[in-house]
């Protein structure tokens, strides 16, 4: 046992040696370059947002914090990404046509969205013939832990902001980081605000963010995780909260929880993680996963828009935490269950999908 | 025949098996079981002294047993030398007679110390009964002498009945594997009535689609046909255990490992279950599950945990 902890550290130094080894000036660059693109395309929201209060207020009748669940909710299943819509969100209550709660919501409903991504690669894996088990319990998985804590972090979340318990860490761009900003990339806002109508400003803003972020995926390293002692995940029963500190410390760098999941497949030799390990790994990964848009808030001059962020953050970490330490044997046997009860039968399968497009619809009617 | 205080009683050496070969596992029959029975009084101890006297005498005269029952102070040692009076009285007279100790002090430390400075081979104590809450609040003292013990240890629950049906939980994580282990301890006392079915659980699920994960949800004969890793930990496991006149079984479940072993402990009517011990050191230990707590806390059978 000795050799294999003396192994086992070694191996991880090893990785770290790695890691830092194939940090090449190109992936600087790439980072840097999407790093510029996602500050310009939040400035090109934030001078888009005000023309199309009239579309969101009155014709999308985004006027209260349900239907704003279920518009950001529908926004990502449009785009196929949970990210751009919270930074959305935050040019929407930047330009007063969200409340900080309707905000709050609408950055919710983005991560219900965003976690439909990974069953629909598993979706349309099924639909080629292949076993639904296999190409949909991951991806359901997501979508159940990130359901389950989610909504019960709308009401922690919710409480938070409507008590004003974090009015003292309300922050915003400062000043002087608006300046330096308005140097650096006003010439070319301007640029693009007096040639585009303003009514499209926001969709280059948005299609500008989901650029920035296909190159940021890119700007990862190869991490060698196999090589170290997150290599054993497939093999080795974790204690919970090492893989939700794990699954929070990969996702703070990927930022994408779809991407922190598909770190795991290539782990094992045969792409299977223990089902101990997934549901911590994947409540870690959907706290950090707000990193992007706690950036995104201190680009917006909004001062709440920090502290809706720092809400839902916080919502989610207290109920994990809450989890995780009072029931969270009774919450892993309920997922799986779930998931199994979803896969067992294509009729189950159909009722689900078919009520997690009718869910965000009728909030929409709210 | 009560000894002075934890001194160890006088024992023979048992032969350690190095490998698993053939031969040295035989010659290990000749070898001395040396029991060690932590009684307080409780009906929870009684189940381990009975347990105690089955193995005992499944041993013909191989095992030699020791009861030894632990005072808090000083003031109590009266009272726990007429708890070990009574247990010695109770001890069925065919039998080879048990030596006797009284320790004082925290149990689980004198009995670790009792188990250490008497070189037993196995220990067996009662679950406390202590309400899950209390196990909660003030901690298990099952599992604090789970912790502490240097060798394995049975935690006895039930009659005590005789050792007809075994379930051995492998996880695949022990070299050489547990049944290795398991054998080289418990030989004395299995006979050719011995039912030991041998279990693997998959807690996998796949990471992804486009997983081939047919071995997910395979039976022992599959994974053992296909020579998956599985496969060949249990394939190796029934070749260890084919040593002995014992009858084998392989099994495989899907599900949380701790869940499929305490449903399969409880579904098989089994008389022990054999679990590896948690025996991961240093900064490991801070990351990995303690699966064996987790069986011996919840599982309503005996259960023996081996350690190598």
């Amino acid at each position: 046992m000795e050799g294999e902890s003396a192994h086992a550290e070694r191996s991880t130094v090893q990785v770290l040696g790695n890691l830092l080894a194939k940090v090449q000036l190109s992936k600087v660059l790439l980072f840097i370059t999407s790093l510029a693109l996602f500050i310009l395309a939040i400035m090109l929201m934030k001078s888009g947002a005000r023309s199309l209060i009239p579309l969101v207020r009155d014709s999308f009748q985004v006027n209260n914090p349900a239907n704003s669940l279920g518009f950001g909710w529908l926004f990502a299943y449009t785009i196929m990404s949970g990210s751009p819509v919270a930074a959305a969100a935050l040019t929407f209550l930047d330009a007063g046509a969200l409340t900080a709660t309707s905000t709050f919501t609408m950055i919710t409903g983005s991560r219900f969205g965003a976690s439909f991504i990974v069953l629909f690669i598993g979706f349309i894996y099924v639909m080629r013939g292949n076993d639904q088990s296999s190409g949909l319990g991951m991806g359901l998985l997501s979508l159940s832990v990130t359901f389950t804590t989610y909504i019960m972090g709308l009401v922690v979340g919710i409480a938070m902001l409507q008590s004003g318990l974090l009015d003292g860490l309300r922050m915003g761009s400062g000043g002087h980081l608006d300046s330096v900003l308005d140097a650096i990339f006003g010439p070319v806002v301007d640029l693009i605000t007096g040639t585009l109508p303003s009514w499209s400003l926001f969709l280059v803003g948005l299609g500008i963010i989901m650029v920035s972020f296909n190159l940021f995926d890119h700007c990862l390293p190869q991490m060698t995780l196999k090589e170290s002692q997150v290599g054993r995940v497939s093999r080795m029963v974790y204690r919970p909260w090492v893989m939700f500190l794990l699954g929070a410390g990969i996702t703070s760098i990927s930022m994408s929880v779809s991407v922190s999941l598909s770190i795991l497949v290539p782990l094992s030799n045969r792409g299977f993680i223990r089902r101990e390990n997934v549901i911590p790994y994947i409540m870690g990964a959907n706290i950090t996963t707000f990193v992007d848009t706690l950036v995104a808030s201190l680009l917006i001059s909004h001062p709440a828009a920090f502290t809706v962020v720092l809400a839902e953050m916080l919502s989610i970490t207290v109920v994990s935490m809450i989890i995780l330490a009072t029931s969270y044997r009774r919450y892993e046997r309920a997922m799986l269950s779930f998931v199994n009860w979803v896969t067992r039968r294509k009729r189950n399968l159909a009722f689900f999908m078919i009520s997690i497009f009718v869910v965000p619809l009728l909030l929409m009617l709210l | 025949m009560i000894s002075a205080i934890l001194e160890p009683p006088i024992v023979e050496t048992v032969p350690t098996l190095t490998n698993e070969n053939q031969k040295e596992l035989e010659s290990s029959n000749t070898g001395t079981l040396r029991l060690l029975v932590a009684i307080d009084g409780s009906p929870q101890a009684a189940a381990a002294t009975q347990l105690g006297a089955t193995l005992t005498a499944a041993g013909k005269g191989s095992v030699r047993p020791t009861l030894v029952t632990v005072a808090p102070t000083r003031s109590n040692r009266a009272k726990s030398e007429a708890i070990l009076a009574a247990a010695l009285a109770a001890w069925p007279a065919n039998l080879p007679t048990p030596q006797g100790s009284v320790g004082v002090g925290r149990i689980a430390e004198t009995v670790a110390n009792a188990a250490t400075t008497g070189k037993h081979d196995l220990v067996i104590i009662g679950e406390s009964g202590a309400n899950r809450l209390m196990s909660l609040l003030l901690g298990s003292t099952v599992l604090d002498v789970a912790e502490r013990v240097p060798c394995s240890l049975i935690v006895a629950r039930g009659a005590g009945r005789p050792l007809r049906r075994i379930l051995l939980c492998d996880s695949g994580a022990h070299s050489p594997s547990l049944s290795h282990h398991f054998l080289r301890q418990l030989k004395p006392v299995l006979g050719p009535e011995t039912a030991v079915t041998v279990l693997h659980v998959m807690s996998q699920i796949a990471a992804g689609p486009r997983i081939d994960n047919n071995q997910l949800y395979a039976d022992a004969e599959t994974l053992i046909r296909e020579h998956a890793v599985e496969g060949e930990w249990l394939l190796q496991d029934l070749r260890m255990l084919e040593r002995l006149p014992l009858q084998t079984e392989a099994k495989v479940r899907h599900g949380f490992v701790v869940d499929e072993i305490l449903d399969e402990a409880r579904s098989g009517d089994y008389d022990l279950v054999v679990i590896g011990a948690h025996t991961q050191e240093g900064w490991l230990d801070l990351l990995l599950d303690d699966l064996a707590g987790q069986i011996i806390a919840q599982c309503e059978r005996s259960v023996m945990l081996v350690r190598p």
